[in-house]
């Protein structure tokens, strides 16, 4: 893959258009940054990247097995266990499995338990896993800090910046910018149904502004 | 490491290296974190990491084994020069400000004497 193309995404919700034409061209090894405030439709263009909503208009470069989501809440059913989650993992993409097992082995999840039995931050964790353990062109993240403590926190981003040398594009829609300021190597600002241009963001700080400001002058 | 989100973080990280080589703490052919270990420790794309290592590499001050890493310069001499040449830099700016400021070299050295006696 040399780059990431999206192009023209178009979503409605019965008369409501929440995409109205987003576009996006990553080179392999960029780390974007899809920012947005709540209900401008971020999880709903991820959806569509990650093979999630199959109702839209609009082409994207990479699809199916090549692209890894987490997604703020995982779809596999709650009464099924956390080893049967990595089987299906193994059994639907190129996973590493091994990676999980030593990754999983430094959470308190046990490989029995029921995905139901876990807290809301253990399943984060094991999503996150499940997803950063598979090899695929792009690697998708929604909001992949929220309900985590600062120990798995640091753990994600670590486990992406060990990451971010390979010729992937990640993908990661957030409002915690501070967190990813300094991994992100491009930003765009999802706001009216479009994505604004794809910014790089040493270039931005080399102009003397912050991605915070470049993100709230962005919003006006 | 705390970073100036307003600037550059390649430029952060080059500016530190070369403090880190000026002051001895990485002597000459002293052998440089991997790419990976310092952009973990710092907390930032390791492609930043790239850059600044391309960027010292540039000025000579590291060089690249192409099978062990990348190391310090062990030209002493060159090391001693390109920090006079880097604290030059710092104190012209720094001069500048002050005269800016009205101030004379005497006023000047007094107070820095006075901030050094103070340990600030």
């Amino acid at each position: 893959m040399k780059e990431y193309k999206i192009s023209g995404i178009e979503k409605r919700y019965g008369k409501k258009e929440v995409l109205c034409g987003a576009d996006l061209c990553a080179e392999a090894g960029s780390f974007v940054g899809i920012l947005g405030l709540n209900g401008t439709g971020k999880t709903t263009l991820l959806n569509i990247l990650g093979n999630v909503d199959r109702n839209f208009t609009g082409e994207i470069s990479v699809r199916g097995k090549d692209v890894a989501y987490m997604r703020t809440r995982m779809a596999f059913p709650e009464w099924r266990k956390v080893k049967e989650l990595l089987d299906f993992y193994g059994r639907f993409y190129k996973f590493d499995r091994k990676k999980a097992e030593r990754m999983l082995e430094n959470t308190s999840i046990r490989k029995n338990a029921r995905l139901r039995a876990l807290s809301a931050g253990m399943q984060r964790q094991i999503n996150f896993i499940c997803n950063f353990c598979v090899d695929s062109q792009v690697l998708l993240l929604d909001e992949p800090l929220t309900n985590l403590d600062l120990v798995f926190r640091g753990v994600i981003v670590d486990s992406l910046i060990e990451r971010a040398m390979e010729e992937r594009v990640i993908v990661v829609a957030t409002h915690e910018i501070k967190e990813f300021e300094n991994l992100f190597t491009h930003v765009t600002v999802l706001k009216d149904g479009l994505l604004g241009p794809l910014t790089d963001v040493e270039e931005l700080r080399g102009r003397g502004m912050s991605v915070e400001e470049f993100y709230g002058g962005s919003l006006q | 490491m705390n970073f100036k989100s307003n600037e550059t973080i390649y430029s952060q990280i080059t500016e530190y290296i070369k403090k880190q080589i000026f002051s001895g703490s990485y002597g000459c052919g002293t052998r440089l974190p991997a790419i990976r270990d310092l952009a973990v420790k710092c907390r930032v794309n390791p492609n930043t990491i790239v850059r600044v290592y391309a960027e010292l590499s540039e000025e000579k001050l590291i060089y690249t084994d192409s099978t062990n890493g990348k190391f310090v310069t062990a030209d002493a001499e060159f090391i001693a020069q390109k920090k006079r040449a880097f604290l030059e830099e710092k104190a012209a700016a720094f001069a500048g400000e002050m005269r800016e400021a009205g101030l004379d070299g005497e006023e000047v050295t007094k107070m820095l004497q006075e901030v050094f006696r103070k340990g600030q």
